[in-house]
């Protein structure tokens, strides 16, 4: 059911009151309560209502001075004058102390009216609708939701994000690729105070260099070619909220001289402009390298790497993540059924033996894509180790990356040529000049390790 | 015998009524009482040589005037207005106003009759 839209009429012509309150009472929606002064109107704004009209002619107070006192006690309560007449200069003085419009006494009046209604009735909708998002923004990254993890180099991150939220410190965030330094960056701006000015990331390696400065800074009009307009760069974007720095060890080194003297100024230029800016903007960094390493080597200043390094968080990898693996996969199966409305799917024992065993070089985001596929790919509430499929390169490289005993490291060389000719014991055997008893006695302990684990 | 001409038309006020009767009877005899009213003060206003009174008068009732269909008042009732706000044509006020006076009495006699 609709809101109720209470509209105040201001009109001391007794008859054309009545015909703007008998027109508008036509839709139920609306409540109409009439005035034939100022004085009496003033006394009752306390009623909050939803829209005044207001005859600019009124016997004790002026219109101007009425919509005065309106604005005073509420903003954000519009304001209609009807006039008996067109008088531009009037018009135009009260647009701009705050009227939401002018409109003259002629026929159309009543459509005119309707109109504004139905404007400000579809503006409140989108305002709502902005908070709503707002709020679920907000829940969408409450952290203790939004990060899933216990394991202990979780923990610490948990009580680090915390740390975060409570200062304003600039944090620069490490970790992996896919390891979710995005997630960890949006759940500290969404948790601070700051959470309901914008969040604005930026990702340095998805702007062409020359751009760069004028993304981050912004630029006026006619700075260079392709300039028609002013524009306000990411930083005055992020005013009073937070910007978020996204591959910062890939910034080009003069550009890191520019966001240095920002940095130390706590101020702007736009590109080819001369007044400068104040920054406002809480500023956190990611980077996949390691950015000493990088300043060891020249390519990062160590000035900037200082200013910068604030409040370190280094995200685990997936792989050093123990059983936070399973949680994982579990949360973004679960996330798919509701998604995608099916009912809920579990993961067998031999599925969370093959998710706990593999790298995951691509962490946190591969992990979704599989558990994603995997969802797909079963035909019952049963994800079984044959659906989980993984796509990474699998280098030597990745698969040493994980430190672990010969025997399982033959163990999954063994189960990978299993996979590669269809569980054919015979071929495997020969393929790696091993014994099929060999094969056997493996696939018997690692059966026997999964149902203790399980029991 | 001869058709008096009528010098008003209810279209306006029966459109936005959409049948409602009641509503066009209530707003004809809010005119009838309201219009000698604003006679009343025009006079006043006029003898007291308080112009811009009276443009304040023609410009309150002007609204009922077009909506009640008085086609034949519409310009005269808006120069009643302006030229009693800006003390213009100051000689033509009182001729204009007698004009209005007698026209609306005669409405107000044709909405009782109607």
């Amino acid at each position: 059911m609709a809101e109720e839209f209470k509209i105040f009429i201001v009109e001391d012509d007794v008859w054309y009151g009545e015909v703007i309150e008998y027109h508008l009472s036509l839709n139920p929606d609306v409540t109409v309560k009439k005035f034939t002064n100022g004085k009496d109107f003033l006394k009752s704004l306390d009623e909050q209502p939803s829209l005044v009209t207001l005859d600019y002619s009124l016997p004790d107070i002026s219109g101007e001075e009425v919509l005065k006192r309106i604005k005073e006690f509420s903003p954000e309560i519009p304001v209609v004058i009807i006039s008996g007449q067109e008088d531009i200069g009037t018009a135009i003085k009260l647009l701009k102390d705050g009227a939401y419009d002018y409109i003259i006494k002629d026929d159309e009046t009543k459509d005119r009216i309707w109109n504004v209604i139905k404007n400000i009735r579809e503006k409140e909708e989108l305002k709502e609708e902005i908070s709503q998002l707002k709020k679920q923004i907000v829940q969408k990254y409450d952290f203790s939701k939004s990060i899933v993890g216990n394991s202990s180099p979780m923990k610490r991150i948990f009580s680090l994000i915390q740390k975060a939220i409570g200062s304003n410190i600039t944090v620069s965030i490490t970790g992996e690729t896919g390891t979710g330094k995005e997630v960890v960056a949006k759940a500290i701006h969404y948790n601070s105070p700051r959470a309901k000015k914008p969040f604005v990331a930026v990702n340095i390696t998805a702007i062409p260099s020359e751009l760069i400065e004028s993304e981050l800074f912004g630029h006026e009009k006619g700075a260079f070619t392709g300039a028609i307009a002013r524009r306000i760069g990411k930083f005055e974007e992020a005013t009073g909220g937070t910007i978020f720095l996204d591959e910062i060890g890939e910034m080009d080194i003069n550009m890191q001289s520019k966001l240095l003297r920002v940095l130390q100024e706590k101020e702007l230029t736009r590109v080819g402009g001369s007044g400068v800016v104040k920054l406002n903007s809480r500023i956190l960094v990611a980077t996949h390298r390691d950015l000493a390493e990088e300043v060891r080597k020249g390519n990062f200043r160590e000035d900037l790497y200082y200013r910068l390094l604030g409040l370190p968080i280094s995200l685990p990898a997936l792989r050093e993540r123990g059983n936070d693996i399973l949680l994982l996969a579990k949360h973004f199966i679960d996330e798919y059924c509701s998604e995608n409305e099916i009912g809920k799917l579990s993961l067998a024992p031999s599925a969370q033996n093959k998710l706990l065993k593999y790298p995951w070089p691509g962490n946190i985001r591969e992990l979704k894509a599989v558990m994603e596929l995997s969802c797909v790919m079963t035909d019952s509430n049963l994800i079984e180790d044959e659906h989980i499929t993984f796509n990474s390169s699998g280098s030597i490289d990745t698969l040493l990356q994980t430190e672990m005993p010969l025997r399982e490291y033959t163990n999954r060389i063994v189960k990978y040529y299993l996979d590669k000719y269809n569980q054919d014991v015979v071929t495997v055997a020969k393929k790696l000049n091993i014994g099929k008893s060999t094969i056997y006695r493996m696939l018997q302990e690692e059966a026997a390790e999964l149902k203790s684990a399980n029991s | 015998m001869i058709m008096e001409e009528k010098l008003y038309s209810l279209d306006q006020l029966e459109a936005l009524a959409s049948g409602d009767k009641a509503f066009v009877d209530k707003m004809v005899d809010m005119f009838i009482q309201m219009a000698p009213e604003s006679v009343d003060r025009m006079v006043t206003a006029l003898a007291d040589n308080d112009l811009e009174d009276l443009g304040a008068a023609a410009h309150k009732v002007k609204p009922s005037i077009d909506m009640m269909g008085i086609v034949s008042l519409k310009q005269k009732i808006r120069d009643l207005e302006q030229w009693g706000k800006n003390r213009t044509n100051t000689e033509l006020i009182s001729p204009l106003l007698d004009e209005v006076i007698n026209t609306l009495n005669d409405v107000v006699q044709q909405l009782k009759n109607r």
